[in-house]
């Protein structure tokens, strides 16, 4: 029993020790928190995504902070885990005391859903495309990215503008890949009378793909469609050109959007590779060419092509402007006012310190983001995005067009 | 001065741990069944608990009853208990590395049913709103002090049971058959119906405890149940003391409070990526200082038996009680 008090004592120790954080407070900085994975599946991406955040809190204290007071950016690295997204949310909004959220993956964002509305925390989730929620949301959670949905039927719309009628499906088992690629088949199947060759699923992690390559490849497709990620991509595409299926052009979804995979189809002559998702409207576009000299100061690289840091900065250059306009930190006025600065009828606004100018002049804003106008619909979704068509360029991804989503297309049931 | 919510949520998910230490332990501390398929079978009584509680046809789900959460909790208890033994029968002819490696093999194979299976299960999306017991009574931070309720009584529940077996002469038999296999065998004890005994109480256990960490989670889905929540299981139970009655207790409440603090070093976010390879590093530290100091753990396995012995008035020893049991 001694022992046992011993170990509660320490344990106790430990905990008041540990014991240093503050609760949200009306004075002092606003602290919006960026729960995130630093470590684990999303880790990768964690570098590019933390310096963008980095890059608007910047841009918010520059512009002389948000409601007058400065901003602070609290990171927590939730592990890219769900356990570490409730732990994590926990220890920012009870020990951080945060106003609000940024950075969340999809996972992470249905395991903290329903306590943020309970906590009355406003959350963008900058990196959620799971279709969970394509009709929740819109009061508290916010999504500034399209939604899984979209980049399936894009990819489809793709698909059917390049003439493929036949295409075989290599889709690694996850959320991430597997919710675009249900809904490209569904669309390109139903919707396009297309033809699916071979549909093969696939785990993470596997020691090789050779089955699975040559099953999908050797279906006679006119394409094949590989929703996968990036870790798992490379070993794919090292057995696509290592068993010569270079001829048959290939679409991938967004995740396959690394520098490593344009290297390897770049490197190997006559192949062609597409990824038909996500909006990435750049084009003329000042608050990207804002951005883009900024996160290239902060990291020393210029942004890579959907990476999602634009929308890691966006989320918070709205959170700014929408506390501004709320003129409070409390979290519903705030979550009320997201989607006023974020449609019209205002002025259109492309930075910060745009928007803060015309509320301090009265004026309605619509703030339009680094890769779209950010327009959001009744549940808090991306309205009607423009989509990019990306493709291989000079050893690297470049958009190759931007296109509407094609509204004869719909959602499958 | 953190805000109490916070330990709070803390304690829950380290009184979760310890419920699944406690429940590894019988097998694995006492049986010598070194089973790393505790995911495996969480997700299966967690999969259990939803899919018989589910009643939104939202959902799409092809087989959702809507059962009460009381009636739900008990089902999947039981039913994890026939996982472990569709999973045991063939995985106990194994010894050592062999079932190690199998029992992993088998957790893998029931994540990926769960992904298959995804007119049932929801597959990789998963399932969100689950379920909570007095959640119409008590809503949002006060929730978080009905929940660690929950979860100390499951801890306190499976204290009780884990003791009464290691005190029994049941687990008294599974100790002396892990130790000497012959020994037991010559004595007359059948001791792989004894083990598969084990293993499905061990499933029972975990199932029991798989509501519970739905509770804290308030989703699933089949990422929840990666290898590494198994690890974390061990971790705790290696720390405490892998045989000790106390063991998964007082490790699950060290490891789980001690991750949470480190967690809460303040540092600049430019320097947030040294402190996520720290955190793990310092977890991996915590485990060698405790092994360099405290090979058997926090409790040890002897100290722990005595201890019950005495309490229990009796000093007899393991060997005579087998003998005679």
């Amino acid at each position: 029993m001694k022992r046992v008090l011993i170990a509660l004592l320490a344990v106790g120790l430990v905990a008041v020790a540990a014991c240093s954080g503050d609760t949200a407070e009306d004075e002092g900085p606003i602290k919006y928190g960026f729960l995130n994975g630093q470590s684990g599946d999303y880790g990768p991406w964690g570098h590019w995504a933390l310096a963008a955040a980095e890059v608007a809190v910047e841009e918010l204290n520059a512009g002389g902070g948000v409601l007058g007071r400065q901003v602070e950016l609290v990171v927590e690295d939730n592990g890219s885990t769900p356990e570490g997204a409730v732990s994590g949310f926990a220890e920012l909004t009870e020990v951080d005391g945060i106003h609000a959220l940024g950075g969340i993956e999809s996972d992470g964002m249905i395991a903290i859903f329903d306590t943020v509305h309970e906590l009355q925390i406003p959350t963008i989730c900058s990196t959620c495309g799971t279709t969970e929620l394509d009709n929740t949301g819109g009061d508290m959670v916010f999504r500034i990215i399209p939604s899984d949905t979209d980049n399936g039927i894009v990819g489809a719309q793709v698909a059917r503008d390049e003439g493929y009628r036949n295409v075989a499906m290599l889709v690694e088992l996850s959320e991430g890949t597997e919710s675009p690629a249900n809904v490209f088949k569904a669309v390109f199947t139903e919707q396009m009378g297309g033809t699916i060759t071979e549909d093969v699923r696939f785990n993470a992690g596997e020691t090789t793909y050779a089955a699975q390559v040559a099953q999908a490849f050797e279906s006679n497709p006119d394409a094949v469609y590989i929703a996968a990620g990036f870790e798992t991509g490379v070993p794919i595409l090292n057995e696509w050109q290592r068993r010569g299926y270079t001829d048959i052009p290939m679409i991938f979804t967004t995740d396959l959007l690394s520098p490593e995979i344009a290297e390897i189809v770049s490197g190997v002559e006559g192949a062609s590779a597409i990824v038909g998702a996500t909006a990435y409207d750049t084009e003329n576009n000042p608050a990207w060419d804002a951005y883009v000299p900024r996160f290239e100061e902060k990291i020393g690289d210029p942004p890579e092509i959907a990476f999602y840091d634009a929308w890691q900065y966006d989320q918070y250059i709205i959170l700014g402007l929408a506390t501004v306009k709320a003129g409070t930190t409390d979290g519903a006025a705030v979550a009320a006012a997201i989607s006023e600065i974020a449609n019209p009828p205002g002025v259109e606004v492309f930075s910060y310190a745009q928007g803060l100018a015309e509320l301090e002049a009265g004026n309605d804003i619509d703030y339009h983001g680094t890769t779209s106008n950010l327009n959001l619909n009744s549940v808090g979704n991306l309205l009607s995005p423009v989509m990019a068509v990306i493709h291989v360029e000079d050893g690297d991804w470049a958009v190759r067009e931007n296109i509407e989503l094609d509204p004869t297309l719909v959602k499958p049931s | 001065m953190t805000n109490p919510i916070f330990w709070v949520g803390v304690l829950t998910l380290a009184m979760i741990y310890a419920s699944l230490a406690m429940s590894l332990n019988v097998e694995s501390g006492w049986g010598g069944m070194w089973d790393l398929g505790i995911a495996g079978l969480l997700a299966a009584g967690s999969y259990c608990y939803v899919i018989l509680t589910a009643s939104d046809p939202d959902l799409g789900m092809r087989f959702a009853p809507g059962l009460s959460m009381w009636v739900a909790w008990p089902l999947s208890a039981l039913f994890t208990g026939l996982v472990a033994f569709a999973i045991g029968a063939p995985a106990l002819r194994l010894r050592r590395e062999y079932f190690l490696i199998t029992t992993l093999a088998f957790a893998e194979i029931i994540r990926q049913l769960v992904v298959i299976q995804a007119d049932l299960t929801r597959g990789t999306v998963g399932i969100a709103n689950i379920n909570r017991p007095f959640d119409s009574f008590v809503t949002g931070r006060d929730y978080n002090y009905v929940l660690l309720g929950i979860a100390v009584v499951t801890a306190a529940v499976m204290y009780v049971v884990t003791r009464q077996v290691g005190i029994s002469p049941f687990g008294r038999t599974l100790r002396a058959a892990r130790d000497n296999e012959a020994v037991a065998l010559a004595l007359g004890k059948r001791v792989n119906r004894m083990r598969i005994k084990t293993f499905v109480l061990t499933g029972v256990l975990i199932g029991a405890t798989a509501p519970v960490y739905l509770f804290y989670i308030r989703a699933i889905s089949p990422q929840l149940f990666a290898p590494g929540i198994t690890f974390t299981v061990w971790t705790a139970l290696v720390i405490g003391g892998l045989g000790s009655i106390r063991g998964g207790l007082a490790g699950a409440l060290v490891l789980i409070v001690f991750t949470e603090a480190v967690g809460l070093i303040e540092v600049d976010p430019a320097h947030i990526n040294i402190l996520v390879a720290i955190e793990p590093f310092l977890v991996g530290l915590l485990l060698v200082l405790v092994l360099r100091f405290r090979p058997d753990g926090l409790f040890s396995e002897r100290s722990s038996f005595g201890a019950a012995r005495r309490s229990a008035g009796d000093p007899a020893g393991d060997a005579a009680r087998v003998a005679g049991g």
